[in-house]
């Protein structure tokens, strides 16, 4: 149960949070809200960006603020999924019996960082799947709980493309959010090489617990919801599917495959956080649009007439809330 | 929650707006009917004009409460509107979660009703797209319009629709066949077979009988062998019956029996005068139903008395043409005294 002082507590930890991520990781404010927006609604998040634009850096700020043990898993070909889940290992006692006894990996931790996840195989990836959907662990048929919050932040480099293995759908879909890491403007990037020049050290203090956040989450998942807007969301989802009822003409043009109920998912859970951190206690419109780039993105797959006409999955994500608004006559 | 009576000014606002809405929307459609009425009245010269006023005004009050059930501003229906000048939804969410006793729900009620009295309601001004607006006023232009042009010409101060239009419009010319052909027993003198436009008059032609016989009519009842078709309006195709002396001698013996052997309808047979006798509704002899063939010998005053009679007549008549006072002259030279 929620009271009063968690609807306070909200708006305040969260200019807090954000106050912090802001001492260390400049510009990016919509991947940093989009981040933040996710983890509190506790989904895992995809950051997609060239190299040396800071992703790594966020991920670590994020750890520091809400003062939850963090891991960093750098993917590469020969990572196994032992390295990631863990394994048991033979052990002696001081009697000197041998046993098995579980040594967890990195997974064991609240925030982990799955750096370049694409250049591992599809076998290690996959370890992360009960994981990110679970949040738990099987080892040698036996289940371990990951401590909650849990989530995994991954990032992933859209340009080097040898020596990697893009990310299954099933994989892909357990990602809440795919966010676009772009290029720091200049006024920003002005002020990364200054702050930079003095100390390149983290300096953002944790503000938020485990606890605080996890209540943080429940006190959003209050929020009420329209069944207008409730509609309009699942009608999003609905639209992407090139051959359902609802397809939308740019989806039947350029989609192979839609979103999956995760999506309906994710726009509810998030538009409550985004609402609550906007100060209002329903869900609008806007917050749905606002949400859709980052949730559809990765769940929908182009057709080849959309990479013949090289039409970006944002651009159709566009086109479908346009039309969706134009045949629905939503102001 | 009551929306009518927590928010009256905005509620208000609405009311009015769905009100003028309705009024915009019936009176365009009314208006557009009053003038399909009217000038379709007008055309077809239709005099009840006040049957356009009627429908008109039935129209209006019928779509005007229509439209209304429509427009007015139900409790669901001020939420979206509001919702839709910016509250994000907040009022749609009070107005479905107004049971919820919830922490939240109450916030977010709390919320949105600040939300509500901050909001200004002159935005709720009714913006009319200015096509609809054109559409409004060339509807209202041409029903009353047209229905002003109705009720004068139902009062005769201007011409109807199809007047006006057959001035305007150039007629295209009609033409009639007359055609003229002769039973057995006689022949027909003159154009048997003509084409005369409308309203036109159709060249003369006589009925001759031949020997031994005698004319009787026209088969459209015409009783003169002597025939100028005026102002022909329509086609005429008509045939001269004769019969013998010796029936009509018989006939003259047998009033009461009128019908001539001839086929097809021929008209009253001509009875000579016999006061007295026969039936009394029996048309009279008419002298002129006779026709001299040029055979038939009738005895040297009767044709003298003819032939004077007809050069008087002749003489006299100034509407017949040159040409027909001709015709029938040299018909009579060629008779044998």
């Amino acid at each position: 149960m929620i009271n009063e002082k968690d609807i306070n507590d909200f708006s305040l930890k969260i200019k807090e949070i954000y106050e912090q991520i802001n001492r260390d990781v400049i510009g990016i404010k919509e991947v940093i809200e989009g981040t933040v927006v996710a983890m509190i609604a506790g989904g895992n998040v995809l950051l997609e960006g060239v190299p040396g634009v800071g992703k790594t850096r966020l991920v670590r700020t994020l750890g520091r603020v809400f003062g939850l043990p963090f891991s960093r898993i750098q993917f590469t070909p020969d990572l196994m999924p032992a390295d990631v889940t863990g394994t048991n290992m033979v052990v002696k006692d001081d009697s000197g019996k041998t046993s098995f006894e579980f040594q967890p990996g990195p997974i064991f931790a609240s925030i982990i960082l799955a750096d370049e996840i694409n250049r591992a195989t599809p076998k290690t990836q996959s370890a992360l799947l009960e994981a990110m959907q679970e949040h738990k662990v099987t080892v040698m048929g036996v289940s371990r709980p990951l401590q909650e919050p849990f989530f995994v932040l991954a990032t992933q480099n859209p340009i080097e493309q040898d020596g990697t293995y893009p990310l299954p759908e099933a994989q892909m879909d357990r990602f809440m959010f795919k966010i676009l890491v772009p290029n720091p403007g200049l006024e920003d990037l002005m002020t990364i090489v200054n702050l930079t020049q003095k100390t390149m050290a983290e300096v953002a203090d944790t503000v938020c617990s485990g606890e605080e956040l996890l209540k943080m989450r429940e006190t959003a998942n209050n929020i009420p919801v329209a069944t207008d807007v409730l509609t309009y969301a699942m009608i999003l989802v609905a639209a992407t599917h090139p051959t359902g009822e609802y397809a939308s003409e740019t989806a039947k043009k350029y989609l192979r495959l839609g979103a999956s109920p995760r999506a309906g998912q994710a726009f509810i859970s998030c538009g409550k956080v985004k609402a609550l951190i906007k100060g209002r206690y329903n869900v609008a419109y806007e917050d749905i649009d606002e949400l859709a780039t980052m949730i559809l993105r990765h769940r929908i797959k182009l057709n080849f007439e959309a990479v013949a006409d090289r039409v970006s999955p944002d651009t159709i994500i566009e086109e479908i809330i346009k039309e969706v608004r134009a045949k629905y006559k939503i102001k | 929650m009551n929306y009518q009576k927590d928010f009256k000014n905005l509620y208000n606002a609405f009311l009015k707006n769905a009100i003028k809405k309705s009024l915009f929307y019936s009176l365009f459609i009314s208006f557009a009917v009053l003038f399909v009425i009217s000038f379709t009245f007008w055309i077809v010269d239709v005099k009840q004009f006040w049957i356009a006023f009627i429908v008109f005004g039935a129209l209006e009050a019928i779509l005007f409460s229509v439209f209304f059930y429509f427009f007015r501003p139900t409790d669901k229906k001020f939420a979206k509107e509001l919702d839709s000048l910016g509250l994000e939804q907040r009022v749609i969410t009070m107005y479905e979660y107004q049971d919820d006793d919830s922490l939240m729900a109450k916030v977010q009620r709390e919320n949105a009703i600040e939300h509500i009295n901050r909001f200004d309601s002159k935005l709720l001004k009714l913006v009319i797209p200015v096509i609809l607006l054109a559409f409004m006023i060339s509807a209202c232009v041409l029903g009353v319009s047209a229905s002003t042009v109705s009720v004068l010409s139902a009062t005769g101060v201007i011409k109807s629709g199809r007047d006006t239009i057959i001035d305007i419009i150039p007629q295209e010319d009609v033409y009639y066949s007359v055609t003229y052909t002769a039973k057995k027993g006689g022949i027909i003198e003159g154009e048997l077979t003509q084409t005369i436009k409308e309203g036109e008059d159709a060249s003369p032609v006589i009925a001759i009988a031949s020997h031994g016989y005698i004319f009787v009519t026209w088969s459209d009842g015409v009783r003169d062998p002597y025939r100028l078709d005026l102002g022909v309006n329509k086609t005429i195709d008509v045939f001269a019956s004769f019969i013998t002396i010796d029936e009509y001698m018989e006939l003259m013996k047998n009033p009461g029996e009128p019908e001539v052997p001839e086929e097809p309808a021929m008209g009253n047979i001509p009875i000579p005068k016999d006061e007295g006798e026969g039936d009394p509704t029996m048309q009279r002899y008419d002298e002129n139903a006779q026709i001299i063939d040029g055979e038939t010998y009738y005895g040297e005053s009767v044709f003298d008395e003819y032939q004077a009679d007809m050069i008087e007549t002749l003489a006299q008549d100034t509407e017949m043409s040159t040409n027909t006072k001709k015709i029938i002259n040299d018909y009579f030279d060629t008779i044998e005294k």
